[in-house]
């Protein structure tokens, strides 16, 4: 039905309706969308046929499946924005009797009511110029230009009713049945013919295009791109836009400010080493400073776990702060340690390495000792750190002296880290 | 960059003197690599189960893994052809004995040794083959379900693309010298 497939920027509540231009196709093998190629091919000069001249023709390929429109004999345009045609539902003549039929019971029933209210100032004119309004006819010039079809049968009838005060009868023809007896029965060969799945449309490409369900992929035809429609997500919690509709992907803000990892220090295994159920393990984990702070971390057991994860093993966290240095992105281009802060004196018992934001420190655990060898060892904990939020950058932004620290929050985060497996004795 | 570069010892590569064979690629054992064929860095061509003989214009990007190896059960020393103007995109691997000509492998798509490649397929980005089969001409593979279907026209041919990367490659770039047939 034609008008199912009409490209639209119908307001729909709430959403946000994409569609491309009506010169975007889909592909009816893999529903990708269907890039214009060109091609020259050398064709016998019109004016002297003894030469010949390149010409350039264009057809549709998909670049996912390498489906082409020549492939099933679709001849090619001369131009580039020629217009594609789609081919003509089947049941077109049905769909269009049907629609007249059900708009003629509709004026039908509006013009019953409208005496039965027997006024008896409105006259058979005005009812049907509310049909009109109601039921369509043409809106703007426009529409009835492009679809002469669609409002044909109502004007007519308006005619009609203007000359003759009442509108032309519509009867329809049952929908054609028949008996299961009288269906064709299959061929023989069904069941030891070899099945060619390249000619043979899948169930999901038939119904892809539900008015011509093709069978044979020879009589495949390019679909027209379908409207797609985008909405809005907001958060449930505090009603901040979450996901914005917008047209085209490169035009969506990357909210740099908000995302976790610019803000939370990372927690990352270390070295992996063998685990031994019901014994002292030392775990080296290592921490990532995002931010533009030093910051300072201590730990703390985490003594409510919750209900969805439960570690397996006791932990031993380390007793004393922890400080990270800040993320400096030149860092990354220096080899030695420059910067003017004094060398920090770290306690090689607990901190293994530190190299610009990074650190790597140790802790114990004990996996229970009910843990069979292969089982998964978690363990938690909490850390508490400050965080500075982008005041600074605010301030930055604002030319304020950068000197004045804005004052930190301090966050906790809880975490569990499955630290391995429990090793075979 | 010196530290980057290492021979390619253990191999007897007879390069056609217009291919372009750039030295970060790995060629181990047996191999011959036809006429305008491009090998980028990073790909490998491993002579395992008996020697490798590329045709024409094949074009064998990044990260390419191509195997002479034999089926699973048999033993000896049989050759792998390859054919004319096939392209192998970044990532692809490829082990088996016989590809045809005009074939694509797409990123990293994967043909292990008991399926054939006859001529101008496609095989789509991560389709792994390994059945028993012989692809018949013009088959495109593609999608997460593998959608088969049969094309009319063989692939385009990537002549424009093998005269440019012959033209790039060795500026930035060291090439295995072409030896001379002994
Ligand atoms: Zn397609
Ligand atoms: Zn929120």
């Amino acid at each position: 039905m034609q008008i199912a497939y009409q490209c639209c920027f119908a307001p729909v509540s709430g959403y946000l309706c994409i569609c491309r231009s009506s010169t975007s196709w889909q592909c009816p093998a893999c529903s990708h969308t269907l890039s214009t190629r060109a091609s020259n091919s050398i064709i016998p000069s019109a004016e002297d046929p003894s030469k010949s001249i390149s010409k350039k023709t264009y057809y549709q390929a998909c670049n996912f499946c390498r489906w082409t429109t020549r492939g099933i004999g679709m001849p090619d345009k001369d131009v580039v924005s020629a217009a594609w045609s789609e081919k003509n539902n089947p049941e077109q003549l049905r769909i269009r009797q049907l629609m007249d039929y059900y708009r003629y019971l509709a004026q039908k029933e509006t013009a019953e009511q409208a005496q039965r209210k027997s006024s008896k100032k409105r006259g058979y004119f005005s009812t049907a110029m509310q049909l009109q309004q109601r039921y369509g006819g043409p809106r703007t010039p426009q529409s009835s230009k492009k679809h002469p079809a669609v409002s044909t049968p109502l004007s007519s009838s308006l005619a009609a009713l203007r000359l003759k005060g009442s509108f032309k009868e519509v009867t329809l023809e049952p929908a054609q049945t028949c008996g299961i007896d009288e269906v064709e029965k299959l061929p023989d060969e069904i069941y030891t013919k070899k099945v060619d799945f390249t000619q043979i449309a899948s169930i999901q490409q038939r119904l892809y295009q539900p008015s011509r369900q093709i069978e044979q992929v020879e009589d495949f035809w390019p679909r027209k791109s379908t409207m797609f429609v985008k909405r809005s997500l907001r958060c449930k919690k505090c009603d901040h836009n979450i996901i914005k509709p917008e047209y085209n992907s490169s035009s969506i803000k990357f909210k740099i400010q908000l995302v976790a990892v610019h803000h939370i220090p990372e927690v990352r295994i270390h070295k992996e080493g063998p685990i031994i159920a019901g014994s002292k393990n030392k775990i080296s984990l290592s921490l990532i400073n995002p931010t533009e702070h030093d910051i300072h971390i201590s730990f703390l057991p985490n003594t409510e776990e919750n209900n969805t994860k439960k570690s397996n093993a006791t932990t031993e966290l380390p007793s004393s702060e922890i400080v990270v240095l800040k993320y400096d992105e030149a860092a990354e281009y220096i080899s030695t340690p420059t910067s003017g802060k004094p060398e920090m004196f770290d306690d090689p018992s607990l901190i293994i390495y530190r190299r610009a934001n990074k650190i790597g420190f140790y802790l114990q655990c004990v996996p229970n000792a009910d843990l069979a060898p292969g089982d998964d060892v978690w363990i938690t904990f909490r850390f508490r750190h400050e965080h500075y939020g982008n005041a600074s950058v605010v301030k930055l932004l604002k030319g304020d002296d950068a000197a004045s620290e804005p004052a930190p929050t301090w966050l906790t985060q809880t975490v569990f880290v499955n630290i391995g497996k429990v090793a075979d004795k | 960059m010196l530290m980057q570069r290492r021979k390619n010892e253990n191999t007897t590569a007879t390069i056609a003197a217009d291919a372009v064979v750039c030295e970060e690629a790995t060629l181990e054992g047996s191999i011959t690599i036809g006429p305008r064929c491009i090998v980028h860095p990073k790909a490998t061509i491993i002579a395992k189960d008996g020697p490798i003989v590329i045709g024409e214009s094949n074009l064998i990007e990044e990260q390419t893994k191509i195997i002479n190896r034999n089926l699973p059960g048999t033993e000896g020393n049989s050759p792998l052809i390859i054919g004319d103007n096939n392209l192998f995109e970044v990532g692809s691997e490829f082990e088996g004995k016989f590809i045809g000509s005009n074939n694509v492998l797409e990123a990293k798509a994967k043909v292990g040794p008991l399926t054939t490649l006859s001529n101008g397929c496609t095989v789509g980005s991560s389709v792994h083959l390994n059945a028993a089969e012989r692809l018949p001409d013009n088959t495109v593979i593609c999608g997460k379900d593998y959608l088969r279907q049969h094309a009319r026209d063989k692939p385009a041919h990537q002549g424009q693309q093998l005269d440019f990367l012959k033209k790039i490659l060795p500026n930035y770039h060291f090439l295995i010298k072409s030896k001379k047939h002994a």
